[in-house]
């Protein structure tokens, strides 16, 4: 704005100045005219030569006079030559063009007609020769006396006439000479208005030049001290600026190098060809890869020769000059070289992570190996006990081995949580269900301990959901495993309810034992934590429980949390998000759950297996149940003979010298020919080492976990032979224990379970009326609680496990003086009618074949 | 008009025998009417310590001529006369102002350094013809106005003596 103002101004001075010149320069040609016209001067003395004329006409008169009075001192040649010198006189009047001005006038031209006729009409006399001129004297002086008032009138007019020219001339020299001096003034004034301006612009152009000076100072002093070296050079590469850092860092000094080409001192060999072309490549096309792009990692070269890493960033900039290229850079050999060790000490701490990650992952399943051809063998000898005291220690054996296979797992578990392995599957199951099983599954637990174990599932809501129900057991179980380890003598509560209307289902469990210090509720989901109470100790947990809680909740995308105070109990909060099943999604086979299974239709089985201990194992099963087993020691055996035999199921190991599972099975189903298809059935360490995808593309039907328990192993041939698993619609488990039916039936005899179950049903139908009609009519006798008890335990003798939970949450809020929950004798009444029921079914069930 | 110049040349002729009986040093005395007469810090004389020059004296001098016009008269005239220079070198003029008078008791100084080449010339010839006392003869002191402007100004006009008569030389 300012600027535009500027050259505005700038230019109507000019044209105001232009203008006052050109009128000056006019005017001064015209003053330049009338001083060549004065100094030219073609007047004479004018008015001297008109005076002059009047003066010799009378001295004419006067000659003349003078002769004819006898004056011998004037003589007749004198009158002639008065004559002559009036007559010269009288010429320049009439045809001098000096006196055209004053011929103009009428009166002067008529006297000097009459002047001019003197003259003619006296020549000649004047010429005559003296005795005529002599008398003709009288005359003359008569005449010239008559012609002076003539001479006079021009004299006088002249005067006149001539001062009034002098007059004109000088008012016009005046005038213009005013002109002049206005316009002198004024172009003075101009000239002072310009001159200000020049003032100031002279001022602001030395402020600036002064700003200059300091920024220049200023810049001078930041490139001086930078420490980052800073080189400046030319489009042609050659160097213009050097600063101290850049002596130091490549080894050049300032004057040495200034003027030199950049590509010659610090550019190393192996990088000058892709400098040049990188330069022609920015003149021709103006493209850019290096200059204006932020930081770069290029080498550079010392004066000592040493090639080295810099980091620069280099910019362009137009100056009057041309381009000019400005770099700032770096020399980070020492961060080069930290970060070198840097990565060299990750990668060193990666791999020994990763070694003792594959350590503890490798001991671990080590471990699992004979642990579980110690537990399959126990299972064994348990059906076969021999002396009481046997049985006893057969159980403590168990139950470590159990307690040992568990911390290997817990380990495991979480060295694939470590390695995200965690992926949760996605399955139809029951919410009731499986909060009931996982209940019946502690009851003993908290028993031992003297808890009572309540759960409720809120009744909102669809029951049939998908998710990962072994997750969910697993999480829960460690819950209420916790729960019940830090509670004596008191009450865990387990409750889920849908929260919202979402599909958020919250899980909570909650017990009045000692709590947990807020300090501490922070640290319990980490690792290895085992706060030094009795917390984690009382129990001899391996402090991982809750960090794989809380791994396994996230991998569901769910939450998990605390409430707790000393003393005061604790609540954990979890919160899944578990979608109601679609109608006609059917819910799975119980195969993960530990219900017992029922033995099928003998089957020919080949058995792959490199060890001995599980080979063995896994024979005695299926012996027992009728099956006949072949057994194969590797791979490689293993598809030779079942190319050799026909088999109903091959269970095939995964790692086995020679040739492992995939492989074999590989072999297998690329033999078999077209529309047959043999169950193979993997047998992992571990459920979590099974890549699923990858054993179905081998062609593996099913997985089978070690360690192999009888009703995982029946529950698998079922599914494999495709034959229906006896009985063919499996009862709600909980409802009633099919296997401790087959265990009481082994033990005591067909007839007698039978005698058994009638009396159960006769004792109980009455007890559980009683009971129900009992706790509708409040308050409620001290005995109610031991009628219930002993009912409860007729449940779980013939393993009527869902009447035996509901008996036992009533007894356990009767005598904790808790009040019972509504609508819980109604609930009594349903459960007994489902538990006759199943009992009915499973005994026609058994009486069919 | 013959018979006019035959008087004029009757008065030279007289006033030529009075210069006869001055004695003359350097310079021949004047055989015809004396037209100029030249005095003061002079060296060469003939009329004793007067230099008086005849027309025929004048003629002997180097002639020089030349056109102009001036602001006594009309059209361009063609004067021939003698350049003032010769004739101060003629008569050994050692003065630094000339002192010129007319017939008219006209008179006026001229400075010596006036006297240059191409400068004002003594005129006795008008467009050819001697130049009588009424035509502002016979000697004229003229300036070539119209070659150099410098001589375009009033006090050369003042300097064009016509009529001339005498010329002293002061020092």
């Amino acid at each position: 704005m300012f600027r535009v103002l500027r050259i505005a101004g700038g230019a109507v001075a000019a044209f105001v100045v232009g203008l006052l010149l050109l009128v000056l320069v006019q005017t001064g040609q015209d003053v330049r005219r009338q001083i060549d016209a004065l100094a030219t001067a073609n007047s004479d003395n004018t008015q001297w030569s008109l005076a002059q004329a009047d003066v010799e006409i009378l001295t004419l008169q006067t000659a003349a006079t003078a002769v004819l009075a006898g004056d011998g001192a004037v003589t007749l040649n004198d009158i002639r030559e008065r004559f002559d010198i009036f007559y010269s006189r009288v010429q320049i009047l009439s045809q001098s063009p000096l006196y055209a001005p004053l011929r103009a006038d009428a009166d002067v031209d008529a006297a000097l007609a009459r002047i001019d006729l003197f003259l003619t009409e006296m020549v000649p006399l004047i010429d005559a020769p003296d005795a005529v001129l002599a008398g003709g004297l009288d005359q003359l002086v008569q005449r010239t006396g008559a012609i002076r008032d003539d001479v006079r009138v021009i004299t006088l007019r002249g005067v006149a006439i001539l001062a009034g020219d002098a007059d004109r001339q000088r008012s016009g020299v005046a005038d213009t000479l005013t002109l002049v001096s206005a316009l002198t003034v004024t172009l003075f004034v101009v000239l002072i208005l310009l001159l200000a301006l020049l003032v100031h612009f002279v001022r602001l152009e030395r402020d600036r030049a002064r700003a200059e000076a300091h920024t220049k100072a200023r810049l001078a002093a930041i490139v001086a001290t930078s420490l980052d070296a800073v080189i400046v050079a030319d489009q042609h590469g050659r160097l213009i600026e050097f600063n101290g850092a850049a002596e130091t860092i490549f080894g050049h000094a300032r004057d040495a190098v200034i003027g030199r080409r950049m590509e010659d001192l610090i550019i190393p060999d192996h990088m000058r060809d892709a400098h040049r072309r990188g330069m022609a490549r920015y003149q021709r096309t103006g493209e850019r890869r290096v200059i204006g792009k932020g930081r770069v990692r290029l080498e550079a070269l010392r004066a000592s020769g040493e090639v080295f890493p810099i980091e620069l960033s280099i910019s362009q900039a137009e100056t009057r000059d041309g381009e000019i290229f400005v770099a700032y850079a770096r020399d980070i050999t020492q961060r080069v070289a930290e970060e070198r060790e840097l990565i060299e000490a990750r990668d060193r701490a990666v791999a020994g992570e990763r070694a003792k990650a594959d350590l503890i992952a490798v001991m671990s399943h080590e471990m699992r190996t004979p642990l579980n051809g110690m537990l399959g063998t126990l299972d064994l000898l348990q059906h076969d006990p021999r002396i009481p005291r046997d049985a006893e220690y057969l159980e403590i054996i168990r139950n470590s081995g159990r307690q040992l296979l568990h911390h290997v797992d817990t380990v495991l578990e979480v060295s694939r949580a470590e390695a995200g392995k965690i992926v949760p599957e996605t399955e139809v199951f029951s919410l009731s269900a499986l909060t009931r099983e996982l209940v019946e599954g502690l009851r003993g637990v908290a028993e031992h301990r003297g808890n009572a174990l309540v759960q409720r599932v809120a009744p909102d809501g669809p029951d049939r959901v998908l998710g990962d129900p072994t997750r969910i057991r697993q999480v829960l179980t460690n819950l209420v495993g916790n729960a019940i380890k830090f509670t004596r003598n008191g009450t865990v509560d387990i409750q889920v309810a849908r929260t919202g209307t979402g599909d958020m289902v919250s899980f909570t469990v909650r017990d009045d034992g000692i709590g947990i210090d807020p300090a501490d509720q922070d640290r319990i989901f980490e690792d290895f934590v085992t706060l030094d109470t009795s917390y984690a100790r009382a129990a001899g947990g391996t402090g991982l429980g809750l960090a794989i809680v809380r791994r396994l909740v996230t991998a569901m995308g769910g939450e998990i949390g605390v409430d707790s105070a000393k003393g005061q109990g604790s609540t954990f909060h979890v919160r899944l998000p578990l979608p109601a099943a679609p109608a006609d999604m059917p819910l799975p086979g119980s195969d993960d759950s530990d219900a017992p299974a029922a033995p099928v239709a003998p089957m020919k089985v080949l058995i792959v297996e490199d060890n001995r201990i599980n080979r063995l194992v896994l024979r005695e099963l299926l012996e027992r149940d009728g099956h006949s087993v072949a057994e194969a020691h590797d791979g490689r055996e293993g598809v030779a003979m079942a190319s050799r035999n026909s088999y109903d199921i091959v269970l095939m190991d995964i790692s086995m010298p020679v040739l492992d599972g995939v492989a074999a099975t590989r072999e297998i189903r690329a033999a078999e020919a077209r529309g047959t298809r043999l169950p193979i059935v993997a047998l992992t360490a571990h459920a979590g080492e099974a890549d699923r995808e990858g054993f179905k593309v081998a062609g593996l039907d099913d997985i089978l976990v070690k360690p192999i328990t009888r009703d995982a192993l029946r529950r698998i041939l079922a599914r494999s032979s495709g034959r229906p698993q006896v009985p063919a619609t499996p009862e709600p488990v909980a409802t009633l224990d099919i296997a401790q039916l087959d265990d009481l039936a082994e033990t005591l005899g067909r007839d007698r379970l039978d005698a058994l179950l009638d009396d159960f049903l006769d004792e109980t139908e009455a007890a559980v009326a009683d009971i129900a009609a009992r706790l509708d009519a409040p308050p409620h006798d001290p005995d109610l609680a031991d009628r219930i008890h002993h009912a409860a335990g007729s449940s779980a003798l013939i393993g009527a496990t869902d009447l035996r939970t509901e008996l036992a949450t009533l007894e356990t809020a009767l005598r904790g003086g808790h009040p019972v929950a509504e609508g819980s004798a109604a609930h009594l009444r349903a459960v007994w009618a489902a538990t006759t029921a199943a009992i009915a079914r499973h005994r026609a069930g058994q009486a069919r074949p | 008009m013959p018979f006019r110049r035959l008087i004029m040349l009757l008065t030279f002729a007289f006033a030529g025998l009075g210069g006869l009986a001055t004695p003359a040093a350097a310079l021949d005395p004047a055989q015809g009417e004396v037209l100029l007469t030249v005095t003061g810090a002079i060296t060469e004389t003939n009329d004793g310590d007067s230099a008086a020059f005849d027309l025929e004296m004048l003629q002997g001098l180097p002639a020089v001529s030349f056109e102009t016009t001036t602001i006594w008269t009309e059209g361009v005239q063609t004067f021939e006369g003698v350049a003032l220079s010769d004739l101060l070198e003629a008569v050994g003029a050692e003065g630094e102002t000339l002192s010129a008078v007319a017939f008219n008791d006209y008179a006026v100084d001229i400075p010596a350094s006036d006297a240059v080449t191409d400068g004002p010339i003594i005129a006795y010839l008008r467009n050819g013809a001697p130049m009588s006392l009424r035509n502002k003869g016979p000697l004229w002191i003229v300036y070539p106005y119209d070659a150099n402007p410098d001589y375009q100004s009033e006090t050369i006009y003042a300097r064009s003596i016509w009529q001339l008569n005498r010329i002293e030389v002061r020092p």
